[in-house]
């Protein structure tokens, strides 16, 4: 039993989601597949992301009536990294596909040693967020929930999800106001500005109480994190999160990946709803969801970790 | 000037305002009412829609059921009845449950609404529900049960007209049990009466439990804190982690 997974009907819509962007020939194996037209195919993350920081240089996407790029519409993630940010087979419980870590190069995840044996006891003893049909933070909703819609006016870019997730909005101000004080939430307080053309997120205030990945990844509360959403062309946004937290890390890393224009409409998915029975389960064999790890746990860890070799 | 004549005359009398035709109100760009910004209703129609008297932990309130009468069928009468007897551990919203429509308007929690010319997004902090709201678009075939129903809408002068289908039999009207079956019907018609005031209606039709339509109706408020924002009530999170705790 995986628990980690959410079930049957989350592995559905994940197929539903597949068909909708069939492998081209040659990609067996992949479930990611090359979009025809793009500027830049997405079969290999960091492939799609060195494509499109040199596409960003040209692009010329549609912009707003106060001349913004424009990121409104239906969006498809391209990235199985909730299963795991590195490279990863396909199984019988991962659609696999290559790492989505494009700094550092070697699309490694840069754990700090503690940390390596604190991600297998993760995955081991609690239940992944997702199984338990809780939110998964400001980047990880980016890169588990499949389909979404961005809806954007001169303040606000709201991202409204659907499908392996349970149903997550984001509603990221652009308008410039400070960050809130000091009230913890799984989604943050993030806020929006411009780099160019490029939309930076910054978002504070996470509570950590989710895993990056299937495999147990995780960062604290003290984790900044940095999102940067860029029209490469009309149909393809180039995204990237960077995660800093010297808790857990040796040094910041950064994902890429791509979304790529979809159809509508964004519907209704009920999770906590239907899933009482599953919880009584996974309670049943000793499973507990996941409480995450403060930056204070995260040092008493390390330094019992320390103090034990 | 006529808008500071029509504005005075609204002043004084109060039903003026509430029929929207005099106050001043934001328009977009295309000339609709622009329903956007941070609402939320102020009354106690969670606990009961209709009129109810104090108990611990349950403010007094004046029912929001236009006549405060609710047409139940014999037999539904008894299951009202019976979710009452019930109602600390049966209510769905209790349980972490999406609250389903109109209900999750009158929570007492904020939402936050978003518009473009064909849609309006609505995201609810209780539980991060959101619904959108597709104008000028038919609902898809059913049969189909969501929670929150599918809206589709119009424009009716300045009002949006919203037509609510495909509901689950899972959610109810209130605290105190009163509830309808899948077969829920529900209209709700947001009109802007000022800058920072709606007009909120909704008519529930059901003929597996009630014998006619009936109505809601109550004001929204637009909140007005500098820094208002929509934070998190992550209901069922909670429930999971007092579960673990156990």
């Amino acid at each position: 039993m995986r628990p980690e997974r959410n079930l049957a009907s989350a592995g559905l819509a994940a197929l539903a989601a597949w068909a909708l962007t069939p492998p081209t020939a040659g990609q067996a194996g992949s479930s990611l597949g090359m979009v025809k037209g793009s500027v830049c195919p997405d079969n290999s993350h960091a492939e799609f992301h060195a494509c499109a920081l040199e596409a960003a240089q040209t692009a010329a996407p549609p912009r707003t009536a106060q001349g913004r790029p424009d990121f409104s519409g239906f969006w498809l993630r391209r990235t199985w990294a909730f299963e795991s940010l590195e490279a990863h087979p396909v199984t019988l419980d991962d659609f696999g596909g290559p790492s989505a870590v494009v700094d550092p190069a070697d699309g490694l995840v840069p754990m700090q040693a503690w940390a390596v044996e604190q991600t297998r006891t993760n995955a081991e003893r609690y239940l992944h967020h997702n199984a338990a049909c809780i939110l998964a933070g400001p980047a990880g909703t980016m890169y588990m929930t499949s389909r979404f819609q961005f809806i954007q006016d001169e303040d606000h870019l709201v991202m409204v999800g659907e499908q392996l997730t349970t149903h997550p909005y984001r509603i990221i101000p652009l308008d410039g106001r400070p960050h809130i004080g000091g009230i913890s939430m799984w989604n943050g307080d993030p806020r929006g500005r411009w780099e160019g053309d490029t939309l930076v997120v910054e978002t504070r205030n996470q509570n950590a109480k989710y895993m990056l990945d299937q495999r147990g990844r995780f960062i604290t509360d003290e984790a900044a994190i940095v999102e940067r959403f860029t029209l490469i062309e009309e149909d393809t946004i180039h995204y990237r999160a960077t995660f800093d937290d010297p808790n857990v890390y040796t040094e910041p890393f950064t994902i890429a990946f791509a979304f790529r224009r979809n159809m509508p409409e964004i519907w209704e998915e009920a999770c906590f709803e239907n899933n009482t029975d599953s919880m009584r389960v996974y309670r049943a064999i000793g499973y507990r969801v996941f409480p995450g790890i403060t930056g204070e746990q995260a040092r008493a860890l390390k330094s019992a970790w320390e103090a034990a070799r | 000037m006529m808008h500071r004549a029509a504005l005075a005359l609204a002043i004084a009398i109060p039903f003026v305002v509430s029929q929207g035709s005099a106050q001043e109100i934001p328009r977009t760009a295309d000339g609709r009412p622009d329903l956007r910004g941070i609402w939320q209703a102020l009354n106690t129609a969670d606990w009961d829609i209709q009129d109810h008297s104090a108990e611990l932990g349950v403010p007094a309130g004046q029912g929001v059921v236009v006549g405060n009468e609710l047409p139940y069928l014999p037999e539904a009468l008894a299951q009202r009845r019976e979710n009452y007897e019930n109602r600390l551990t049966e209510d769905p919203v209790a349980k972490c449950f999406m609250p389903g429509v109109p209900r999750v308007t009158y929570l007492p929690y904020p939402f936050q609404i978003v518009q473009t010319p064909d849609q309006v997004t609505i995201l609810y902090e209780y539980a991060h529900v959101f619904r959108n709201i597709y104008i000028g678009s038919e609902h898809p075939p059913g049969p189909i049960q969501w929670w929150m129903g599918d809206s589709r809408a119009h424009w009716e002068g300045d009002t949006l007209v919203v037509d609510v289908t495909h509901f689950t039999d899972r959610t109810w009207f209130d605290r105190s049990g009163n509830f309808h079956s899948e077969e829920l019907h529900v209209v709700e018609r947001y009109t802007l009466t000022g800058p920072d005031h709606m007009s909120y209606e909704a008519t529930i039709e059901d003929p597996n439990v009630f014998s006619r339509p009936w109505t809601m109706s109550m004001p929204l408020y637009r909140r007005q804190e500098s820094n208002v924002q929509i934070l998190e009530y992550e209901c069922g999170a909670y429930i999971e982690a007092a579960r673990d705790a156990e």
